[in-house]
């Protein structure tokens, strides 16, 4: 039996299809992309293996292309479910390739999905701690482990928040100080014990996942708050915008671009479609005025 | 006159001299426990001394880190194979109980649903038990863990359904539990 011809014209057809699908995932990117900026990606509960996943790896490769971030920082649940070595690959290595062959280093903060040995995978650089910090620029960075802060942990942030005298602290960790997601939403207990500590040493950014959607909360005591936790997961609808809420997104899957320039932070949310969801650009505090929190959600 | 104001107040010693026995008595059972943990971290170590110290780059790439957790665990159900619940935690059970109920009294309905929201309700746990591999590890509330009795490197504190567990980090497996630790919540 001969196999079936595809006439040439629904071949051309599905070309300009392909070409025009692809065109409308492209990726704008909208920051300042100064040469000298700190630029890094930021991504939470990625590690589902899911065709979602490889589909945001895939705007971020595309981004990237525009905006050359040398680092990203991982929010949590970074692998979902069992965490053999072949999950590694599926969840992780395979989706991200492009970026790690590009010499692109991850920092991972623990979620609650991960498994505490996965401190020791090399290609996360926790350098087999469950929190740790760094610096880049004039950056410094607190990768918290927020599932289990205990008194040993908060004595150590503390003297890290104390000694720092980089320009910006930037705190990441996986569960929300602030969230208006029906999920979870804050994680009040958490709050307390962290928020005067940022405070009282300045932090300026913070960045969690943990809720499935995009939100850019309000600054809370002069604080920015972001979740940022659909880049594999996303939990659509579930964002119950509130007082807390500035900007917020749960229609589909998302990441972060960030760049730090001088005194100036610049972030967008995009979309796995490439689509951006959120852009804004934040001055650093150097004055700690204290604001009104927001009513509790 | 010291002598004649007591005299008028037995009622007030009585209560003084209980709350003291009260405070012995827990003073001397937390102290028990940490000794129990003490043990029971000397025996791992003895597990523990030829097996090679996880580093990065063992996750995942070599195995290395999988093959130390898995042979510690099952050196350590061999050694505790005769371990029954309460055996670390022992008389001091009712003080983190009384921890965790005043912890849950002290929350609104709503502060203390979210606080256990995400724990396993697999229950109930079994000592020398590996920690389920696809479970989620709850976050245990940091206003508890505050009022717990600080654990050394390598064990914490979980809920598992109910219960309080004693898990080893290393070797992911439940040490000692103590059942029905979390009061049931009432609407």
């Amino acid at each position: 039996m001969r196999p079936a011809r595809i006439p040439s014209a629904i071949v051309a057809l599905l070309l300009l299809l392909c070409t025009s699908l692809t065109a409308q995932r492209g990726v704008h990117v909208a920051l300042p992309n100064k040469p000298d900026s700190v630029k890094f990606m930021a991504m939470g509960d990625n590690g589902t293996g899911e065709h979602a996943q490889y589909e945001v790896a895939e705007q971020m490769v595309e981004a990237r292309k525009q905006f050359a971030f040398d680092f990203a920082i991982m929010l949590g649940d970074n692998l979902y479910g069992t965490q053999r070595p072949a999950d590694f690959v599926a969840k992780f290595e395979r989706p991200y390739k492009p970026l790690l062959d590009a010499g692109v280093k991850f920092y991972a903060a623990l979620g609650n999905h991960d498994e505490q040995n996965n401190r020791f995978y090399k290609p996360w650089n926790m350098n087999g701690e469950r929190y740790y910090t760094y610096t880049k620029k004039n950056v410094r960075f607190f990768v918290l482990d927020s599932d289990y802060i205990d008194p040993k942990q908060l004595d150590w942030v503390t003297q890290q928040l104390k000694d720092s005298t980089e320009d910006w602290k930037i705190a990441y960790f996986h569960h929300p100080l602030y969230s208006s997601a029906g999920r979870h939403g804050s994680e009040t207990d958490l709050r307390l014990v962290l928020e005067p500590l940022f405070v009282k040493y300045g932090v300026n950014v913070v960045f969690s996942g943990h809720d499935h959607v995009y939100e850019r909360i309000k600054p809370q005591k002069g604080i920015y708050y972001f979740v940022s936790g659909s880049a594999g997961q996303l939990r659509k609808g579930d964002l119950q915008r509130s007082a807390l809420t500035d900007v917020g997104f749960d229609q589909d899957q998302t990441f972060m671009l960030v760049e730090i320039d001088k005194d100036t932070m610049s972030v967008q949310a995009l979309s796995r479609l490439g689509r951006t969801v959120d852009t804004a650009t934040i001055g650093r505090q150097t004055k700690k005025e204290p604001q009104p929190t927001a009513a509790r959600h | 006159m010291i002598l004649a104001l007591c005299a008028a107040c037995p009622g007030t010693l009585a209560a003084a001299s209980a709350q003291e026995s009260a405070t012995a008595e827990r003073d001397g059972a937390l102290k028990a426990f940490n000794q129990r943990v003490d043990a029971y971290l000397e025996l791992k170590k003895k597990m523990h001394t030829d097996l090679p110290k996880p580093k990065p780059g063992d996750r995942a790439t070599t195995g290395q880190a999988e093959t130390t957790q898995d042979t510690l665990a099952a050196r350590i159900q061999i050694a505790r194979k005769d371990a029954k619940p309460g055996d670390i935690f022992g008389d001091a059970s009712r003080y983190f109980k009384q921890i965790i109920q005043h912890d849950a009294e002290t929350r609104g309905v709503r502060d203390a649903y979210a606080a256990m929201e995400e724990v396993p309700a697999k229950s109930p746990p079994a000592v020398n038990a590996i920690y389920p591999e696809k479970a989620a590890l709850a976050t245990v509330p940091p206003l508890i863990l505050v009022n717990l009795p600080r654990l050394p490197d390598g064990l914490e504190y979980r809920f598992m359904g109910r219960d309080l567990i004693l898990r080893d980090r290393d070797a992911n497996i439940i040490v000692d539990f103590v059942a029905g630790a979390v009061p049931v919540l009432k609407q």
